[in-house]
């Protein structure tokens, strides 16, 4: 990872304050909920950190974690992301945020892998956050 | 006798050979979908023998029954009433079945399915070459497969197709159709070994070599296999398998012993279309060219995206693919390979291409078709076209689907049918919807030529330009015993602010039927269905166009598999959309919109388009109900909703009237 993109990845406060410009969509989230984001290289040779928002006391929380592979992760999604859509979401707030978010995984610049089952992310609150991405919750077969 | 359209689609007509089984002709009716009419434990119902009876009498050469899982502890089971061929207790139903499809003189294949990565659906977690979590919520997080599992797998497939041939079926298909096991192997992006099943090309195909030489062994060289296999995964984004790397696997799969190759396109997780109304028909064809040219000595089988008959005889005169493999289709149609053999394509029902059926499925439902009211019905006699105990004289009001559904099936069941409708043309609605349809406007064009044809064949009375009211009635009294009334919904104009400026606010019926002028500037208040057509459409040409809607997200009222697409086009083409707002204000210079937390904003428009609230039109079964002895509604006349309502109660009220 390059240092300025560690430096946005641990950059804590612009999180938070993006996370807390759109607490709505997180409000549903039971604790522990969590949601991953991680660059697409680190994704493939772990040992690096990770950003991850965790539902804590009633709102959305940045926090740092270590990463050491999709085998032992502890979150319930993960965004793997481009350095591009890292950098671009850095510092956005509100809707706006999540506008950006959802085209760069339109585009393809940030995967995501699901963690849990359907009825584990319902019941952890995830409805509101899946839909306000685009993320469908059923299969596809387009 | 050759029949007409059997000359002219010669080359679909002609017979063809799989293994040392002759063809009829080289349509093969493909296992594309699971019904999902079985039991929970995997046997097959009385619905389903009804349903694969129907099926089996298309007249299709060869005939695919649904996938069966091969394993007890249903780690392959895909779909929640999928049946299952892992003991020998599920045989009698495949023997009836085996025997249906022979006696209609069809070629009978078993398909067995193990869904790999979207297996699972009663365990909580699916089986994979490699950990490779799932992209879509709907599955279940994997586990990876030992080798010992890896024989295990083997082994039951080979007994699977084992009880199918000894079920009487001719031979066996498997499948890595929509990314299930076969193509987790196959894929560089669910298969990340680093034994001898995964790393290179070589490595990954291993466990589809392993199948090939096991399943042959088990069922004897005279019997046929088929195996599905990607042309494209369309998964590059997460590093699957490139086009080259399919087709490198497709020789593989060629030199291993197989007797035909399916081609297929696409996993369930694709980002893109591969199937839907958006993909232009014969978009794929090349990827099963480029099959048949890599191995030309065996025969291959397409059909994505590939509804028209017509197309695939040109593509087998050019030597792009030697068998249609059509599904969905002749579930819209069962009678469409009968009908293109009597010349009478005209008549076909259209599968529309717009996902009812997976998006059933995909609820874990049994699926239906639009355009076929009878799919899944079979089994009971109220869904048969049977003479009608008393013969009545009918009056349709609106000839929109729901209406002329309903009375082309009355007319069949002998009773008299006028329809009257106040517009110039047959079709309701639907014709102006579809000319703004930005997938694929032929698909709904289809469905209204061929409800007209089907009003003109029957010989059905249509009085157009005729507004059936009170004083009409007056003059008709008694001289119908029923009306039915089918006159759909309108936009209320009453649930949308009055303007200041005359001629401001328009419906958007009266927008897409082009009675109306439009501005440069539009806001569309309502992201509902056709508010969003409309505004796609009105986006495409170059409008300024802003969507509000007052609920939390657009397309509610739009069919699950389709949502996806109406929210990737309005973000694609990048139409505003104001949700949880509404309208507040409407003057000469815009709207003003309020949102749930109260907060206003303007937005400049010389047109307004009302999309919403919908209506029903039922004041005139009110007004009716004491000038005729039986009155009834269907459709949107009864609630405002879609199509598919509208053609399946136009269906249930004429087989009972």
């Amino acid at each position: 990872m390059t240092t300025a993109l560690i430096d946005y990845l641990s950059d804590l406060n612009t999180w938070q304050a993006a996370l807390d410009s759109q607490q709505a969509v997180f409000a549903a989230m039971l604790p522990g909920a969590s949601i991953g984001i991680i660059p697409k290289r680190e994704f493939h040779s772990p040992g690096g950190n990770m950003l991850v928002w965790e539902a804590r006391q009633g709102r959305m929380v940045a926090l740092e974690q270590g990463f050491s592979g999709i085998r032992s992760v502890g979150v319930d999604l993960l965004f793997v992301s481009d350095d591009e859509a890292i950098e671009a979401l850095h510092g956005l707030r509100g809707s706006a945020a999540f506008e950006e978010m959802k085209e760069f995984i339109r585009q393809g610049s940030i995967l995501f892998y699901v963690l849990k089952t359907k009825d584990a992310l319902l019941d952890l609150g995830f409805e509101e956050f899946l839909e306000a991405l685009g993320l469908a919750f059923i299969g596809a077969c387009r | 006798m050759t029949k007409p359209g059997e000359k002219k689609l010669a080359h679909l007509f002609q017979p063809g050979k799989i293994g040392k089984f002759e063809t009829k002709n080289r349509v093969k009716y493909g296992a594309c979908c699971v019904s999902n009419y079985n039991t929970r434990d995997g046997f097959i119902t009385e619905r389903e023998l009804a349903r694969t009876k129907v099926i089996a009498g298309t007249g299709s050469g060869i005939i695919t029954n649904q996938g069966a899982y091969p394993d007890p502890k249903g780690e392959g089971k895909a779909y929640f009433r999928q049946i299952a061929l892992f003991d020998d207790k599920f045989m009698p139903q495949f023997e009836k079945i085996a025997g249906y499809i022979h006696d209609n003189g069809g070629v009978a294949i078993q398909q067995i399915l193990h869904a790999g990565r979207y297996g699972g659906i009663d365990l909580g977690y699916c089986i994979q070459p490699s950990v490779v979590p799932q992209t879509l919520p709907h599955f279940r997080p994997p586990r990876e497969v030992s080798k010992e599992d890896i024989r295990q797998m083997v082994k039951e497939h080979a007994e699977a197709a084992r009880r199918a041939v000894r079920a009487g079926f001719d031979g066996v298909e498997i499948t890595s159709f929509m990314g299930y096991l076969l193509a987790n192997f196959n894929s560089k992006f669910t298969n990340q070994r680093t034994d001898e099943y995964g790393g290179s090309v070589e490595n990954r195909g291993r466990f589809m070599r392993e199948l090939i030489y096991a399943i042959k062994d088990s069922i004897g060289e005279e019997h046929p296999l088929v195996v599905r296999l990607n042309g494209a995964e369309l998964m590059d984004r997460w590093g699957g398998n490139s086009e080259d790397e399919c087709f490198e696997l497709m020789q593989m799969a060629g030199k291993s012993g197989l007797d035909m190759i399916s081609v297929t396109v696409g996993w369930q997780e694709a980002p893109v279309s591969s199937i839907g109304r958006d993909v232009p028909p014969g978009h794929w064809n090349r990827l099963a060219a480029r099959a048949k040219k890599l191995l030309p000595d065996i025969p291959i089988a397409f059909g994505v995206r590939l509804p028209d008959p017509v197309m695939a005889n040109e593509c087998i005169e050019k030597g792009d693919f030697d068998f249609w493999e059509v599904c969905r289709p002749l579930l819209a149609d069962p009678e469409l390979v009968r009908k293109a053999a009597e010349d009478r394509l005209d008549e076909v029902r259209p599968c529309l291409g717009d996902m009812l059926c997976l998006s059933r499925l995909f609820r874990d439902l049994p699926y239906l078709c639009t355009c076929n009211p009878a799919l899944g019905h079979e089994v009971e006699p109220e869904y048969h076209i049977k003479p009608a105990a008393v013969k009545k004289k009918i009056m349709v009001i609106g000839a929109g689907p729901a209406g002329m559904e309903f009375a082309i099936n009355a007319v069949k069941r002998g009773h008299e049918v006028t329809i009257f409708e106040k517009g110039d043309s047959l079709g309701g609605n639907l014709a102006s919807y579809a000319a703004h349809d930005l997938a694929n406007p032929e698909d709904l064009q289809k469905l209204l030529a061929q409800y007209k044809k089907m009003v003109e064949k029957l010989g059905i009375e249509v009085r157009l330009n005729t507004e059936v009211n009170p004083k009409l009635m007056r003059s008709i009294l008694h001289k119908f015993d029923v009306a039915v009334v089918a006159t759909g919904a309108r936009i209320d104009l009453g649930g949308v602010p009055a303007a200041e400026q005359q001629g401001l606010v328009i419906s958007a019926l009266d927008a897409a039927a082009g009675n109306a002028r439009l501005g440069s500037k539009v806001v569309v208040l309502g992201g509902g269905k056709i508010g969003l057509v409309l505004a796609e459409f009105l986006k495409t040409k170059g409008v300024d166009v802003t969507i509000v809607e007052k609920a939390k997200r657009i397309g509610e009222d739009v069919i699950p598999a389709w949502k996806w697409r109406h929210t990737s086009w309005v973000g694609g083409l990048k139409i505003p959309v104001l949700t949880g707002s509404g309208a507040q204000k409407i003057a000469g210079e815009g709207v003003t919109v309020i949102n749930e937390k109260g907060e206003e904003s303007f937005v400049a428009a010389d047109t307004v388009i009302a999309a919403a609230p919908r209506k029903s039109n039922q004041e005139l079964a009110q007004e009716l109900e004491f000038m005729v002895d039986e009155l009834h509604m269907i459709g949107d006349a009864v609630s405002p909703r879609g199509l598919y309502q509208a053609i399946h109660e136009g269906y249930r009220l004429g087989m009972r009237i």
